[in-house]
């Protein structure tokens, strides 16, 4: 939604509203916007966003209420039932919206069910992230952590907020809400704060448009037809999907920090460098942050996390990565990738726990992240083996290069801005990891001219070598020999 | 503390400046180039205000048959060719209101080839050439919303969108758009000669009855021809000389009669082929097209026609024309050019 041509003049319009209108209206036109956007994207989408907003704010004011009556009567909290109702509701809900469209062929089929009643179950925008902020503010308002919003207002804000509600981050109650009571006091001319929102906004679309869509054109021609690729190519999408997922979504991710920093709202970073990470679990504390964040609070620690002895560590590891991958898709091959993130997490626990020294764990850590990675992108876990095993046996053909080259449309051009997009990628993220800031942020203390440069040079490369447009192709008009 | 926010400000223009001239001259290398109608689209913009006496409109039949240079030798007429491939009569209108915003011609020869043979209210082969030379305007805006069907206006909108990603695939030509380029931009009027020798079987058409002209391509006919008489303009349609159906002439017939109504001149120069003095074998390209030596001939011909209207003035040694002896020069060139070849 970030990279179509209408988003940039629907955030321009916001935000002129925004500043122009009086500041205790901004809530209601920034929920206002976020329906807007959400519906626009799909209606569907926007009624099951509305119901769970209600939803979710009754259930948390009840819980609220019976948390305050039960602790005067010293009587048995009988909020938890309503909070565990509320939450097993939602995982049911996430469940069926993840596995029928999946399974839906086979099962309408055993059914007798005509037509594809399940399989048009298509997940509504943006529920698998405000479902989990959800989830997380109902255990918060039930354990007291947080009280109650009393207002639906500020509460709908939390969850539907257009920026974070495709794709996260997964934002916690505690420092969201009272961020949008405070937004009367954003001023327009605040310290360079546009500034830096632009920077993060640039730099998450050259992630994205020039990086990683560059990228996934060569790796989806890979993955599509991974029989055709000698070790050398299968290996290379590998290392390309590993690069190209991150942009991806990191890209994502600064783009939203940088538009909700338009309205003076803070998201949480989503990531970190994350592979500069030096071991599996440095990876988790880097990659989608907000998620990892969540798993920790919400399953890890309410499991026992590492309180209950080590074999319960271990095994609460691995709950937390099964739920993590099942999260994130409904095939095994999702499955399989979280388990494997847990039995590395497993293993260098172990590892350390005896002490023994690695060395390369950078290296090691990227290419165990990378292998992973195989799963995800699959289309299936057979798919995934059948990768797999072709890297290992289809050996390295030099000679078949070149038309494995023209296969792909890879041209040299496109070749050498590949490389060149995921250098600057890694030599920024190198810098900044040093310096322990983000490239937005870094550039904001610099120079006026040094800023306005780097957003110059954003601006150009993602106009001219933004993946975007349908691409004009002169092939079509030779044909006629007029 | 003012300085300070003096320099600042200063730094902003600054950089804003150069964003804006990159852009300009990265969109100067990448736009599309093309002489089926980009190109005579473009170059309007490079024509002297108010220049052009007699603009040449339609298809690919006038930009390949309507030779400027002769037009300028022998007659001293300050023509364009201001035409696209196939182009339909939709998009003529919106061409034609363009040409106003630069020019005030006191013809318009239009050539009604694109509705005798093209029937579909939205025509996508040849789109590109009539869409991409076009500057960014409210005028193109509308042109867009009546030649593509709302869901397809992205794959031709915004321009720059299109050809970004044309970095990889540059010629020459390509850097041959800049402002400094401008006498060399001034000297192109459209004309986009075939050189190539096919030949082709003479048509011999008999047929009376008149239909067959959509009701789109007629309401832009006519709204073509009250915007001309809005403007003062002697509006003259033709058909240019080629290997035409029956089909094509009945069309011709229709368009015929509504200009008879209208009290515009039609002239379908297929009547003409002897008086022309056109040779079946060697000067046509194809059977759409005439070559060079077919050009010259019928160019000739209907120079002579537009003579006798004593409306075109005679622009030789005029200051401010220099740019069609420049054009005179250049096809020149290019007739030397495939002499040798």
């Amino acid at each position: 939604m970030f990279t179509s041509m209408v988003f940039p003049l629907f955030l321009g319009a916001v935000a002129a509203l925004y500043f122009l209108l009086p500041g205790k209206w901004r809530p209601a036109l920034l929920l206002f916007a976020s329906y807007a956007f959400c519906g626009w994207i799909d209606l569907r989408a926007l009624w099951s966003l509305v119901m769970i907003s209600a939803v979710t704010w009754l259930l948390g004011r009840k819980i609220e209420k019976l948390r305050v009556e039960d602790r005067g009567h010293n009587r048995r909290y009988r909020g938890k039932i309503y909070a565990a109702t509320g939450i097993g509701i939602y995982i049911l809900i996430l469940c069926i919206y993840k596995y029928a469209p999946y399974y839906g062929e086979n099962l309408s089929q055993r059914m007798g069910l005509s037509g594809d009643v399940l399989s048009d179950l298509i997940m509504p925008v943006g529920l698998s992230f405000y479902l989990f902020q959800a989830i997380g503010y109902l255990a918060d308002v039930c354990g007291g952590k947080i009280k109650a919003e009393k207002s639906f207002l500020f509460f709908s804000c939390y969850l539907a907020f257009f920026p974070k509600l495709v794709s996260g981050p997964i934002e916690n109650a505690r420092d969201f809400l009272p961020q949008i009571k405070a937004l009367g006091q954003v001023t327009l001319k605040d310290r360079g704060r546009l500034s830096t929102a632009a920077a993060y906004m640039l730099w998450g679309y050259f992630m994205k448009m020039v990086v990683a869509d560059r990228l996934a054109v060569t790796v989806n021609g890979i993955f599509e037809t991974p029989g055709e690729f000698d070790s050398f190519w299968l290996a290379l999408g590998v290392i390309l999907y590993t690069i190209q997922i991150y942009c991806d979504f990191a890209g994502y991710s600064y783009i939203a920090i940088g538009c909700a920093r338009v309205f003076g709202i803070r998201l949480t970073e989503n990531f970190k460098a994350p592979y500069l990470a030096s071991g599996i679990m440095d990876f988790w504390r880097r990659w989608h942050i907000s998620l990892s964040g969540w798993l920790r609070d919400y399953i890890y620690i309410p499991l026992g996390g590492n309180r209950k002895g080590f074999a319960r560590k271990c095994a609460n590891t691995m709950a937390v990565f099964l739920v993590c991958g099942m999260w994130h898709g409904a095939g095994l091959n999702f499955v399989v990738w979280g388990l494997l993130h847990g039995l590395y997490s497993v293993a260098e626990t172990f590892g350390k726990r005896r002490g023994w020294k690695v060395r390369g764990g950078r290296f090691l850590t990227f290419v165990a992240v990378a292998f992973a990675w195989i799963f995800f992108r699959a289309e299936s876990l057979g798919d995934a083996f059948f990768y797999v095993s072709r890297i290992f046996t289809a050996g390295i053909h030099p000679e078949n290069w070149n038309q494995s080259r023209i296969d792909l449309r890879l041209t040299m051009v496109e070749a050498v801005l590949m490389v060149l997009g995921v250098g600057v990628v890694w030599l920024v993220d190198r810098f900044c990891s040093k310096k322990k800031l983000h490239l937005p942020v870094f550039i904001q203390e610099k120079q006026n001219a040094m800023r306005y440069l780097v957003f110059y040079l954003l601006l150009i490369a993602i106009f001219i070598f933004g993946m975007y447009g349908p691409g004009y192709h002169a092939e079509q008009f030779i044909y006629m020999q007029f | 503390m003012v300085r300070e926010r003096v320099k600042k400000n200063m730094v902003r223009i600054g950089f804003a400046l150069l964003l804006a001239l990159t852009l300009y001259l990265v969109a100067s290398v990448l736009r599309v180039k093309s002489q089926h109608g980009i190109n005579q689209n473009e170059g309007l913009y490079w024509q002297p205000r108010d220049s052009i006496d007699v603009a040449m409109m339609g298809s690919s039949h006038i930009h390949c048959n309507v030779n400027t240079g002769l037009l300028w030798e022998k007659y001293g007429m300050a023509a364009y060719d201001y035409s696209g491939a196939e182009q339909p009569l939709w998009m003529t209108y919106y061409y034609l209101r363009e040409l106003y915003r630069y020019q005030n011609p006191k013809v318009i020869v239009l050539d009604v080839y694109a509705p005798a043979r093209f029937k579909e209210d939205y025509q996508y082969r040849w789109i590109a050439e009539n869409i991409y030379g076009m500057r960014f305007s409210l005028n193109k805006l509308e042109m867009l919303s009546v030649s593509v069907e709302p869901q397809k206006i992205p794959q031709y909108f915004p321009s720059f969108a299109v050809y970004h990603s044309r970095y990889d695939e540059l010629e020459k030509d390509d850097f041959e758009s800049f402002f400094w380029d401008m006498e060399k931009k001034e000297a192109f009027k459209g004309y986009t000669p075939y050189w190539v020798q096919n030949p082709q079987q003479r048509s011999v058409v008999s047929e009376n009855r008149s239909a067959g002209l959509t009701d789109k391509s007629e309401k832009y006919l006519r709204k073509i021809i009250s915007y001309a008489r809005e403007k003062e303009c002697q509006l003259i349609l033709i058909a240019a000389p080629y290997v035409l159906t029956a089909e094509d002439q009945k069309v011709y017939n229709q368009i015929g009669e509504i200009a008879a109504k209208e009290g515009v001149p039609f002239i379908n120069y297929n009547e003409y082929y002897d008086e022309i003095g056109l040779n079946f074998t060697t000067d046509f390209n194809d059977a759409s097209h005439l070559n060079y030596w077919g050009s010259c001939k019928f160019t000739s011909y209907l120079g002579e026609y537009l003579k006798s209207l004593s409306i075109i003035p005679d622009r030789r040694g005029q200051k401010g024309y220099e740019s069609w002896d420049d054009n005179a020069e250049m096809i020149r060139e290019a007739v030397e050019a495939q002499a040798g070849s």
